[in-house]
């Protein structure tokens, strides 16, 4: 019964409570046998919390059955990547220089989790200080020796095997898309400010997002839907109106223009890839949708322009731990952080400005279209011990393959949605991307969930289950 | 020209970073590594856009 119950996404869980089928209780139960039985093998999470856990479950119980419903995700058990703050519980970001910090409050993300009646089973490993693409503490649940991705790998592992409908991840240069991609799991990446940062350790303030992983479309428009939203305490929040993720969701894309974006996303993919992509298109078409063939301009300096923006800033967010302690920081990460504090400043400057060409020139591109379509990643999760690929284009670093297709999207500041939308030869999954308009996303979810319907990709679970 | 240690020492220096000195070769060929592609957005057009506008000084 346990494993069923931990394979429901959270819309099901939630009509199964409100059917007293099931309850907030026996599915916090049945997540924490879940997490016992597989985190030997995945390793998701940095922390479980059990007796918090049920804690937060037996309240839900009680206030559903006094009748006060906080709203879909009461009762649901969700995660949260080591990044976020929790209050009087270890934040310590994956990394060693972090060890033992307990902050006082909660993330506001945490907070609205919690305000929703959500329940919080534990933090999840993120790659240190989610400066990294593969999460070496997790594993991918398809393929125990392959990366689950990263920077947010453990809360896409966590999702994948079942250990939780719902993780929290955050995503700079794609670090949400990249372990949703490796992972076979739906992940969104909001537009830049759509949802508060406050409480989440920083990478790069100016590129940094946060937002939610699950096993469906529907999943991440309920967790949208109480993420989203203005908060003075982030100085980099929106103040631009909450769209209804969920009245429109089941709306189709008949009649809906949609870019297949062309040039340097589609000019070195592995051929598996690029296949399932032509068929995401073709599937898309078949709904109804016009597919036109676009170019994303710029978008073969995404990489560098991320990079160059996000070195000064990490440099700066980390600035006390690389003076004071920086042994402890991981061989890659200190690197980074040191070369961060070392280019020249005007390099910045020339990045967020390179940024404001790429915004301008993709919304003429975007005229006409209400979203692009193009793959995740070029590849799918790579060896655990793998630091090259081999793409049509020649070889490449994990770190550039990773970020070629994700990094131009967080330049432009556009909200992605990454989608299963296949299976490579190994049996790995291949992740959909589709990319926005600013503040787009409740389309995005609506094409997402189309395409979800229409297909079975979401419905498949790796072997371990 | 690829960048020396002592170059780095140099900029640690001018950045006002207290670098271990065992780091500084390490330090040089990660610089060395990133420079291509840093140097490349050195290619892309900007003059016609001004930096973002970060600074809102209403009080």
């Amino acid at each position: 019964v346990s494993d069923n119950l931990s394979s429901l996404d959270a819309a099901r869980a939630g009509e199964l409570i409100r059917r007293r089928e099931v309850s907030p209780i026996e599915l916090t139960e049945a997540a924490l046998e879940r997490i016992a039985a597989v985190e030997p093998a995945v390793s998701a999470f940095a922390r479980v919390l059990p007796e918090e856990a049920l804690a937060s479950a037996q309240h839900a119980e009680r206030e559903l059955a006094s009748g006060f419903d906080r709203g879909p995700l009461h009762g649901i058990p969700v995660a949260a990547k080591d990044l976020f703050d929790t209050a009087r519980v270890p934040t310590e970001g994956g990394s060693r220089a972090y060890l033992g910090r307990v902050p006082a409050n909660d993330a506001a993300c945490i907070v609205r989790l919690r305000e929703a009646g959500a329940v919080l089973l534990g933090k999840t490993h993120t790659h240190e200080l989610a400066y990294g693409v593969t999460t070496p503490a997790s594993h991918n649940p398809w393929a125990l020796r392959h990366v689950a991705g990263g920077s947010s790998g453990g809360s896409a592992a966590a999702v994948a095997a079942g250990e939780c409908a719902i993780a929290l991840g955050t995503d700079t240069a794609g670090s949400i898309r990249i372990p949703a991609a490796c992972c076979g799991v739906a992940g969104l990446k909001p537009t830049y400010g759509r949802i508060s940062k406050d409480g989440v350790m920083p990478l790069a303030l100016s590129l940094d997002t946060a937002g939610p992983l699950g096993r469906s479309v529907r999943d991440l428009a309920l967790s949208l839907t109480v993420l989203a939203g203005h908060d003075p305490r982030d100085p980099t929040s929106a103040e631009v109106p909450v769209d209804d993720y969920l009245q429109g969701l089941d709306g189709g894309v008949a009649g809906l223009d949609i870019g297949l974006a062309g040039g340097h996303f589609s000019a070195s993919i592995d051929p598996d890839v690029d296949a399932a992509m032509r068929e995401a298109a073709e599937t898309l078409a078949g709904e109804g949708a016009a597919i036109h063939d676009v170019e994303l301009p710029l978008a073969d300096y995404g990489a560098a322009t991320a990079f160059a923006i996000c070195l000064p800033e990490a440099a700066a967010a980390h600035s006390r731990v690389l003076r004071e302690r920086p042994d402890a920081l991981g061989v890659d990460v200190r690197t980074y952080l040191e070369i961060g504090a070392l280019r020249p400043p005007a390099e910045h400057v020339r990045a967020l400005r390179v940024r404001a060409a790429v915004r301008r020139a993709w919304r003429t591109a975007f005229e006409g279209l209400e979203a692009v379509i193009c793959p995740t990643l070029p590849t799918t999760a790579v060896r655990a011990d793998q630091n090259v690929v081999s793409l049509p284009g020649g070889d490449t670093s994990v770190v550039a393959a990773y970020l070629a297709l994700c990094a131009p999207v967080s330049v432009a500041g556009l909200p992605a949605l990454s989608l299963p939308c296949g299976f490579d030869r190994s049996g790995l999954p291949i992740g959909l991307q589709l990319i926005g308009r600013p503040f787009g996303e409740a389309t995005l979810l609506r094409i997402g969930q189309a395409y979800e319907r229409a297909t079975s990709w979401s419905d498949r679970r790796p072997p371990l289950l | 020209v690829s960048t020396q240690p002592d170059d780095v020492a140099a900029m640690a220096n001018a950045a006002g970073l207290a670098l271990d000195p065992a780091r500084h070769a390490t330090i040089a060929t990660a610089l060395d590594a990133f420079a291509p592609l840093l140097d490349s957005l050195a290619m892309v057009a900007v003059d016609d856009e001004p930096p973002p506008a970060v600074f809102d000084a209403r009080w």
